[in-house]
C-alpha cells in the first residue's frame, strides 16, 4: 500500500479522443472577481480602483467545470475515486473557525456591529463575524460600524446582508472541513452594499475552492500520448502541482486515473509531493538513486565553477541532496529568473561573486521555501 | 496586440498589460522559457516605474490583482506594491507561500526569507 499521502496511479486505455490541457484562466480582460472597493485592504488612504472589473470568476469555473468525466468502470474494485460526492464533506453547523468580534466590545447582541478596517491575526475576514451576532431578516438589523461610521442597513439590505453571511460562512467552514489553511483573498468594502459583496466574494472563493477540490483531476492528461517529451513533461508536471495543491490539503490517498502513456512520469509525480525532509535524509538518499527523484547541488554547480570552487567542495556530500526531479527543475529555474528580491538580478546572477556560506544559505532558503527541506 | 508607449497608456491600460505579463510568465515558467520570463520582467518593471512616475503613485492599483487566479499575476501584484501597502503585501506574499501553488509559494517563500534578511527592499 502507497504512504498515505500518495495518489494510488492505475491505467486507463485510452477510449476516447484527446482531452485538451486546460488554458492559463484568465485573460486580460476578464473581470476582478472580488469588490473593486479596497479600503478595508488598505484601512484610511486606500484609492478607488480604476479598473474596470474582469470576470475571473466565470472563467475560473470554466476551467474548473470540465466536460470531462472520469470511467468509472476502468477503476479497479474497491479503488477510491475522487468526485464530488466522495469528497463532499459533511459539516457540522455552526463552525466557530471564522468567527470573531472586532469591536473590542463585548460581542453581545445588543451593541451595534463594528465592521473594522483592522487586519486580525486570524485569517478571517476584518471585521466579519460570519452569522452571529447578528439576527435574522425579519427581526431587523443591528446598525453596523464601517470605517467609523454607523450605518443602518435598509430592511431589503438586512436580509441580503443576512444570506450573503451565512452562505459564506457555511461554504468557507465546508472547504476548511478539507483544507484547513484556506481562507478568502482579502476584498475590501466600506459599504454595506459593499460587504455584502465581499461575503459573495467570499462565497464564490469558497465554491471555486471547493470544486478545485473535488473535481476529476485528469482533464489536464490526453488518453493519446502526446508527440513530444516536452509536452509529456508539461503535462506531468501540471498533474504533479495539482496534486500538491489539492490533494496534500487533504492528507487523503487517492485514485487517478491516467492513460498507460503516463505511467511513465508516476515516479516523478509521486516524489513531488513527498513531505518536507530533513537535510540529513536528503543527503544521505544520495548514495541510493530512485526513479523520480535528482541529484540536486545546494550550492548550484555550473555557477559556483564558474566562480573558481574546486570540485571537491562543488561535490562534497555536504552539497549534494535528492530530492524530486521536478522540484530540482523549479529550484534550478528559480535561480534563472530575474527577481525582484534581487534587485532584479536572477538569483545565480546575484550569486556571481559571493562567497560559499551565502551560496549555501540561498540553496537552503530553496529548498525550505520549495517544500523539499524542513525549516 | 500592440500597445502604446507606456507614457501614452491610461493608469487601466499598464494594469491590464501588468496581469498580461503575469500571465504570459506563468506560461513562460511551466515551459522553462527562462529568456521569455526575463524579458517580460523588464516590461513589468518598466510598468511598475510608469505607475510610480503617475500622481501619488498608481501602483496600488495593483492591489486590485490580489484576488486575481492567477498565482504569478498575483505574485508579481505583491511583490509591486510592497513599498506602498506593506502589510497588506506581506499578508498577500504569506498567503501565496501558504498556497502549495508552485512554483509561485516557493517565490514567495523566498521573497518573504529575502525581506526578514534584508536582502529585498521595495522602493
Amino acid at each position: 500500500m502507497p504512504p498515505a499521502l500518495l495518489p494510488t496511479f492505475f491505467s486507463a486505455p485510452p477510449t476516447e479522443g484527446n482531452v485538451s490541457l486546460p488554458q492559463t484562466p484568465a485573460s486580460p480582460n476578464a473581470e476582478v472577481l472580488a469588490s473593486p472597493e479596497l479600503d478595508a485592504v488598505l484601512p484610511h488612504d486606500f484609492p478607488a480602483a480604476g479598473l474596470s472589473p474582469p470576470d475571473y470568476g466565470r472563467q475560473l469555473d470554466n476551467m474548473l467545470t470540465s466536460d470531462w468525466q472520469p470511467d468509472r468502470s476502468l477503476a479497479p474494485a474497491g479503488a477510491e475515486h475522487l468526485a464530488f460526492s466522495d469528497m463532499w464533506p459533511v459539516v457540522s453547523s455552526g463552525s466557530s473557525a471564522n468567527r470573531q468580534w472586532m469591536s473590542g466590545a463585548t460581542g453581545t447582541e445588543s451593541g451595534p456591529r463594528v465592521v473594522s478596517d483592522v487586519t486580525p491575526d486570524n485569517d478571517a475576514r476584518p471585521g466579519a463575524q460570519y452569522a452571529q451576532n447578528r439576527e435574522p431578516p425579519g427581526r431587523g438589523f443591528r446598525p453596523l460600524i464601517i470605517r467609523g461610521r454607523l450605518v443602518e442597513p435598509e430592511p431589503g439590505q438586512a436580509s441580503r446582508l443576512f444570506e450573503a453571511e451565512t452562505r459564506a460562512e457555511s461554504l468557507i467552514a465546508h472547504v476548511r472541513e478539507i483544507d484547513p489553511k484556506w481562507r478568502p483573498r482579502p476584498s475590501a468594502y466600506e459599504s454595506v452594499e459593499g460587504l455584502i459583496r465581499a461575503y459573495e466574494s467570499d462565497a464564490e472563493q469558497a465554491q471555486a475552492r471547493l470544486r478545485e477540490l473535488a473535481a476529476p483531476l485528469p482533464p489536464i492528461i490526453p488518453r493519446e500520448r502526446p508527440p513530444t517529451a516536452s509536452e509529456r513533461y508539461d503535462i506531468a508536471r501540471t498533474t504533479a502541482r495539482r496534486l500538491a495543491q489539492r490533494w496534500l490539503a487533504q492528507e487523503q490517498r487517492h485514485v487517478v486515473e491516467a492513460p498507460d502513456w503516463f505511467l511513465e512520469y508516476e515516479p516523478s509525480v509521486q516524489a513531488y509531493l513527498d513531505p518536507p525532509k530533513t537535510l540529513s535524509e536528503l543527503q544521505q538518499a544520495v548514495s541510493t538513486p530512485k526513479p523520480g527523484y535528482d541529484i540536486h547541488h545546494i550550492v548550484e554547480k555550473d555557477s559556483a565553477e564558474k566562480d573558481g570552487f574546486p570540485p571537491r567542495v562543488i561535490n562534497a556530500p555536504e552539497n549534494l541532496a535528492r530530492i524530486p526531479r521536478f522540484k530540482h527543475w523549479e529550484i534550478t529555474a528559480w535561480h534563472m529568473r530575474k527577481n525582484k528580491d534581487f534587485g532584479g538580478l536572477s538569483p545565480r546572477d546575484y550569486l556571481r561573486g559571493k562567497d560559499w556560506d551565502e551560496r549555501t544559505r540561498v540553496g537552503l532558503g530553496a529548498l525550505i521555501e520549495h517544500g523539499v527541506l524542513k525549516p | 496586440m500592440k500597445w502604446p508607449k507606456l507614457e501614452d497608456m491610461t493608469v487601466n491600460q499598464l494594469v491590464e498589460r501588468f496581469t498580461g505579463i503575469g500571465i504570459e510568465q506563468d506560461q513562460a515558467i511551466l515551459r522553462d522559457k527562462h529568456a521569455t520570463f526575463n524579458r517580460l520582467f523588464d516590461e513589468m518593471v518598466a510598468i511598475e516605474d510608469e505607475l510610480k512616475r503617475r500622481d501619488g503613485d498608481r501602483r496600488r492599483e495593483l492591489l486590485s490583482l490580489y484576488n486575481h487566479p492567477n498565482a504569478q499575476v498575483r505574485l508579481n501584484a505583491v511583490k509591486a506594491t510592497l513599498a506602498v501597502a506593506p502589510e497588506p503585501a506581506r499578508r498577500a506574499l504569506q498567503a501565496i507561500a501558504d498556497s502549495r501553488e508552485y512554483p509561485q509559494a516557493g517565490d514567495a517563500g523566498m521573497s518573504i526569507w529575502n525581506l526578514e534578511r534584508g536582502i529585498f527592499k521595495p522602493t
